[in-house]
């Protein structure tokens, strides 16, 4: 077995008065891939900001036992750059990297992080112009510069087509077996999280579901989680093996 | 023809211009410094400001930094005003700017975040962040700016003292920078660059993807404050010496201009005070030789090579 990386112990999110998760204990291990989902303003994001320390718990704490922080990358969802301010890609990803600015190490990070996304051919291509796809896959390289061995992305599957998304999830996996990483994901996609996860937490009610992909998405969790989602929906998010998971 | 000789006449008259300017220059070298001075400040300093897309904040600013004026003069400054005389009042002035600026740049550039955790500390009740991110922050800048506009005038208004140096700072005239102007100017610009040259990428990573700088765990709270508290200082000095339309035209047009001719981020902070000079070089030559004042005339250029730089971008830059 795996060594556990973080220890989730009695763990309570919110702001305000709202209590958005509520008493969470979870193990993660090294190597795992893990999905978050569940229903919007169920704390997905709160959780994944509480990992990286942008918010604090209401109570509990969240132990990083075989792993520093420096060792988590995170890729958000989107980027907050202005769109009238000139960046080319490159620049994008090497204002985020440490180190001296034109040391030879950095700089080979920084070619090694877009050869492995594939995107060394756009280095020099304004941020913007870049696709939606292109774009997902250079937070993925402003990531990778840092040789994190826990990777968070935040949805980055979204207002992808499919092939894009197809990409994106097929370099994940690549990038997970190459870097022996630790994968965490928040996706709306059910599909998405039963193809790639092993480990997933299904987030409700201040509730979260958690465990193998195979016990977390049934039937039963779902329609709970999602609440007044009819049956054939729930068929067409998990596809044919729906029934043989309820 | 007569379209030939008129730019033939034009250009007869450039080495004459050159040297009345290098005339001028020389009898008033403080003037022109801190007018050269201060435009590479702010235009090195608005990088940071176009980059986290706070153009009418700047704007905001710089008139509700001479509303602070107004307050202090009319509040607290009045009888000191009176009583001080030559270097003595014009440090006043100077201090009162500083403190209004670095009040409203803390307010425009960290964080409010970092307030409410501070506020949580102390065990004071906040709102929380969704409530207050669902208020639209153009209303509030737009009413800043109004209320400081107007506000400015009203308070000192039946004060000549007062009245007549919010007037100065409105209507921008550098004539009147002195040495002292020109020291503290200089001082500024080093800090500046101290400050921003070693944490370069972390500086610009916090202004452009702030949650981003956060999740590496970049203190980016600390250089906000850092960064409003310099501004602060820049801005309460440049709008003392040369007014609100000169500060603020320094403070955005520069960049504005090198963004379109610049692939680069990081090259905006060399470009940009390159671009600002030039502006300023042609407004006070042209604006000596020709008797037009000299602080207005480089703005409305900086404004005239906005359009001829979008012109260039479309053509020349490729992404």
């Amino acid at each position: 077995m795996n060594d556990v990386l973080v220890n989730v112990e009695n763990l309570y999110l919110g702001y305000a008065g709202v209590n958005l998760v509520k008493d969470l204990n979870m193990s993660i291990r090294a190597g795992e891939f893990w999905s978050i989902i569940g229903p919007n303003g169920q704390g997905k994001s709160t959780f994944i900001k509480a990992f990286l320390g942008l918010n604090t718990p209401i109570e509990g704490k969240i132990n990083f036992s075989g792993i520093k922080r420096k060792q988590i990358a995170y890729v958000p969802q989107s980027s907050a750059v202005n769109p009238n301010l000139p960046i080319t890609a490159k620049e994008f990803v090497a204002i985020a990297t440490k180190g001296l600015p034109f040391s030879k190490s950095r700089c080979q990070k920084i070619d090694e992080a877009f050869n492995e996304v594939q995107l060394s051919d756009k280095m020099n291509r304004n941020y913007w112009t870049l696709s939606g796809g292109e774009r997902q896959r250079l937070h993925i390289a402003r990531a990778l510069v840092h040789s994190p061995s826990f990777l968070i992305l935040d949805e980055p599957d979204t207002g992808l087509d499919f092939v894009s998304m197809e990409n994106l999830l097929t370099l994940l996996l690549e990038l997970r077996e190459k870097r022996q990483m630790t994968v965490m994901m928040i996706t709306h996609n059910l599909k998405t999280a039963e193809r790639v996860s092993d480990k997933c937490a299904l987030f409700s009610q201040g509730a979260v579901a958690h465990g193998s992909t195979d016990e977390v998405l049934t039937r039963t969790n779902i329609q709970q989680a999602f609440m007044g989602v009819n049956a054939r929906t729930i068929d067409l998010w998990l596809g044919e093996d729906a029934e043989e998971n309820a | 023809m007569h379209d030939k000789e008129s730019i033939f006449n034009a250009l007869s008259e450039i080495p004459q211009i050159w040297d009345e300017f290098q005339l001028s220059y020389e009898m008033f070298p403080e003037i022109y410094l801190s007018g050269f001075i201060i435009v590479v400040l702010l235009s090195i300093a608005g990088v940071l400001i176009v980059a986290r897309n706070q153009i009418f904040i700047g704007a905001a600013i710089t008139q509700a930094s001479t509303f602070g004026i107004s307050i202090a003069l009319s509040i607290l400054g009045l009888e000191a005003m009176s009583d001080a005389t030559g270097q003595a009042r014009q440090d006043l002035i100077l201090k009162y700017s500083i403190i209004a600026a670095t009040i409203c740049t803390l307010w425009a550039f960290v964080d409010k975040s970092f307030f409410r955790s501070v506020l949580q500390k102390l065990k004071i009740p906040t709102s929380s962040s969704k409530e207050s991110n669902a208020k639209n922050k153009e209303d509030i800048t737009g009413w800043l700016f109004l209320l400081a506009s107007a506000g400015a005038i009203v308070l000192v208004s039946n004060t000549p003292l007062g009245m007549e140096e919010v007037k100065k700072l409105t209507f921008s005239s550098i004539i009147g920078a002195d040495n002292s102007d020109v020291k503290l100017l200089k001082w500024l610009l080093a800090i500046e660059i101290v400050l921003l040259l070693p944490f370069l990428n972390k500086i610009v990573l916090t202004f452009t993807d702030r949650n981003y700088a956060l999740s590496l765990r970049i203190p980016a709270s600390l250089i906000e404050i850092v960064f409003a508290v310099l501004m602060g200082f820049i801005l309460g000095a440049t709008l003392k010496v040369s007014g609100t339309l000169y500060s603020f035209g320094c403070l955005v047009l520069p960049v504005l201009i090198a963004a379109n001719l610049s692939k680069s981020t990081r090259l905006l902070f060399l470009l940009s005070p390159v671009i600002g000079l030039c502006g300023a070089i042609l407004g006070f030559s042209l604006g000596g030789y020709y008797n037009i004042p000299q602080a207005q005339l480089s703005i409305f250029i900086l404004c005239l090579m906005l359009p001829f730089s979008l012109i260039y971008k479309s053509l020349f830059i490729r992404n």
